[in-house]
């Protein structure tokens, strides 16, 4: 390879997201303030932005489970996923992976997929290897 | 042979952006699009290839 970048995915695009939720039995809830998650901090406090969001994600067929909400990052580039883990969310670790691997690898194969088409690359393969990466190779 | 882009996404959703065939620094261009849609580039490497100049040919 003649130049390799790492990147550290930042997500800001909510139709990829919308896309890779599906793809995991979750829901993109755009617009809704609050996600649900126990409600109390330890120690009785919690924070008055808890629970607070631009959007939401909700577990499909399961009222109980914990929703992930996406709250603008500080500098305002894209959203920052947060979640209350607590007994593995009532069922929304199961289907996020932990800290939201799963989400996040699919939501960045749905946008390098994307990019890479309006760069003119079109996809001629994607695999799923055996340490659970996914590899795609586009060319032009 | 085609320019080629290799994205490799890992189950924690870090990611590589991987450019080959492309002699000289434009390859970055191919990948700027790529990286700048996934995120925020933390790393970037440069190899063997990347440093050789592009083939340019002069005309009269």
């Amino acid at each position: 390879m003649s130049h390799i970048a790492t990147i550290e995915i930042i997500v800001k695009d909510l139709d990829s997201l919308e896309l890779a939720c599906a793809e995991l039995g979750l829901e993109l809830m755009r617009n809704q303030r609050t996600y649900k998650w126990y409600g109390r901090a330890v120690g009785g406090t919690a924070d008055a932005s808890d629970g607070l969001c631009e959007h939401a994600i909700r577990v499909k067929g399961n009222d109980r489970a914990y929703e992930i909400g996406l709250v603008r990052k500080a500098d305002g580039l894209g959203y920052e996923l947060r979640w209350d883990d607590y007994n593995s969310g009532y069922g929304l670790v199961e289907k996020v992976g932990a800290k939201a691997g799963k989400l996040i690898q699919g939501y960045a194969v749905e946008v390098a997929v994307r990019a890479a088409k309006r760069a003119g690359f079109r996809v001629v393969k994607k695999v799923t290897r055996t340490d659970g990466s996914v590899a795609i190779t586009t060319q032009r | 042979m085609p320019d080629t882009v290799t994205i490799i996404v890992n189950p924690d959703g870090s990611t590589e952006v991987g450019v080959e065939c492309i002699k000289g620094t434009a390859c970055k261009d191919a990948t700027k699009e790529i990286e700048r849609a996934l995120g925020r580039t933390v790393k970037d490497s440069p190899t063997k290839e990347m440093q050789e100049k592009p083939h340019v040919k002069h005309s009269r």
